[in-house]
């Protein structure tokens, strides 16, 4: 909104925007509209390269300069993720066009890093509190969610290498089903908090949009 | 796949410029790098890196080949680029093969022993047998003794070089002649082969070899048919004690005699009567002989009466009596007498 009360005219059509690859459509779009121009495009790329090579070095510690393309596509995605995550939160898909036009993309990964990380953080503690209080009667789907499919994801979680990675969780007795990036999953272990001891208000649905259908009531 | 970092378009970016920088490193041994060949080498990179679905950023692997390899006692300038190519080939294929699991560093050093020891430098053997067997090291880990120790022994035959782990003595492959006849055919059946050839250097050709006594590989001697050559030991020999013997001189020490030989020894040896001679004159020398008790002296042409025994017949008396010139010695005197 302006001093006016009026918003602007978003050139980027926000249906266009894939909450899943944000960074990769914002910049198709941003060029598409004219907000980005080749130049930009292709510095962009360039800086992104340079930053995957400095994820290459930081995966092997600096004892392998190649990796798979397999690998590396894996690595580019979860740059791209962690450059999204910058990005989501600006006010409109412009301003995020035009950050990302300004700012270095090796800055915008640092500063999404920092933001799943602290996620990734977060979630640990919370499964800690969700098994200490766990339900005797949860059930079997209940304990194996808790157990097995939230412990393994956040075992092999990495911010840096792997910050794009899902957990796929079902339990509707709870209202959770579906598959969660680690902001996803920090709303689903304060759901089973909050079922667990009762309390409410930790969890909005709209923690729960990011990935997947809408919980159930 | 991803716009912003599109990895299946990704072209490889060539290296040409960072490796002819390290013919700087490589002109120590000798060894350089055209700039055809480092293109080559940098292509050989990107192919490689293109098969075994690899991507790099610089050029830091085919820096450390270079490095490490240029020191190989068995690369020279007519093999330096092809080894240089084709290690460089096969180490992102044993890097894909076994997952990473292995570091730059290590698998260049792990490449190097390979080619230089086990496979001395053949880079047909290297690829034939040393890729797999590194591969199966670095997947296998630990297990490797266990699993694959017996199949990775030195192998003699291998022409490895000997280290102090597997010392190695030279096999005879060939059966021993039983004689000497046996021997000498096999001698000849390898101067016949035609790939036996002895004129390594062409130092003979057809125009000149009227002018040269030909030297037959058989024996080496222009005149082998000639046997007489060998009767060393011929009626028409010489003697011993001629000037003209080749033996004549050799050996002599101070107060040492002429003869090298004991007289008559080569006649004996070939089976030939000794030479009919006659006897040397002795010189006349004092002959000393044992003086016995009772002031009598034992010698040469001694009688019995000079000894004290009437005739040879009393034995007893002459067993005792020598009994006592054992004991008494040389200057007949008793053990302890002054």
């Amino acid at each position: 909104m302006n001093e006016r009360g009026i918003a602007p005219i978003s050139k980027i059509d926000p249906a266009k925007l894939d909450k899943n690859n944000y960074a990769d459509s914002l910049a198709a779009e941003a060029e598409r509209v004219g907000i980005f121009t080749e130049a930009d495009t292709a510095r962009i790329r360039g800086e992104l390269l340079g930053v995957l090579g400095d994820v290459i070095g930081y995966s092997s510690e600096g004892k392998s300069s190649s990796v798979t393309t397999d690998r590396a596509g894996q690595m580019a995605k979860s740059i791209l993720y962690n450059i999204g995550t910058v990005l989501k939160s600006a006010p409109t898909p412009d301003d995020a066009a035009r950050t990302m036009k300004e700012k270095p993309m090796k800055e915008l990964y640092a500063e999404g890093y920092a933001i799943n990380l602290k996620k990734w953080e977060e979630a640990k503690r919370l499964w800690g509190r969700v098994r200490y209080t766990r339900l005797r009667d949860g059930g079997e789907d209940y304990d194996k969610a808790i157990d097995k499919n939230i412990r393994i994801y956040l075992r092999d979680y990495d911010p840096r290498l792997s910050a794009h990675d899902k957990l796929y969780l079902t339990l509707p007795k709870f209202g959770i089903r579906g598959a969660f990036h680690i902001g996803g999953a920090v709303a689903v272990l304060n759901r089973l908090l909050e079922a667990n001891t009762g309390r409410t208000g930790a969890v909005t649905d709209a923690e729960f949009r990011e990935v997947g259908e809408e919980p159930r009531n | 796949m991803n716009g912003l970092i599109p990895l299946d378009n990704l072209s490889v970016a060539p290296v040409t410029d960072e490796i002819l920088a390290l013919n700087q490193v490589s002109a120590e041994y000798g060894l350089l790098l055209t700039e055809d060949e480092a293109r080559e080498l940098s292509e050989t990179r990107s192919k490689a890196l293109k098969e075994n679905d690899r991507i790099e950023f610089g050029s830091e692997t085919v820096k450390k080949i270079i490095g490490r390899f240029c020191s190989s006692r068995y690369l020279d300038v007519t093999n330096y680029a092809d080894v240089l190519n084709e290690i460089t080939y096969y180490f992102y294929y044993i890097k894909t093969e076994t997952g990473d699991k292995i570091n730059d560093d290590d698998l260049i050093e792990e490449m190097f022993t390979r080619f230089e020891l086990f496979s001395r430098g053949d880079i047909d053997r290297f690829e034939a047998k040393e890729i797999e067997r590194i591969i199966r090291k670095i997947v296998s880990g630990e297990h490797y003794q266990a699993w694959y120790g017996d199949d990775d022994r030195f192998d003699p035959f291998s022409f490895g070089r000997e280290t102090p782990e597997n010392l190695l003595s030279d096999t005879v492959t060939e059966t021993p002649a039983e004689d000497e006849e046996g021997a000498g055919r096999q001698v000849e059946a390898i101067a016949d082969e035609d790939d036996v050839d002895l004129d390594l250097f062409d130092d003979f050709s057809s125009e000149d070899e009227e002018d040269f006594d030909y030297v037959d590989a058989g024996s080496g001697w222009a005149n082998e048919d000639d046997e007489s050559l060998y009767d060393e030991v011929g009626t028409d020999a010489l003697e011993e004690d001629d000037p003209d013997h080749p033996f004549a001189g050799i050996g002599k020490k101070a107060g040492q005699s002429d003869r090298y030989f004991a007289p008559g020894s080569l006649r004996r040896m070939a089976g030939i009567p000794p030479k009919q001679t006659e006897p040397e004159e002795e010189e006349d020398e004092e002959i000393s002989g044992f003086d016995l008790p009772g002031g009598a002296t034992l010698t040469v042409g001694s009688s019995w009466e000079d000894v004290g025994l009437d005739s040879a017949e009393d034995l007893d008396d002459l067993d005792s009596l020598l009994d006592r010139i054992a004991k008494l010695g040389r200057d007949g005197k008793e053990n302890g007498d002054e």
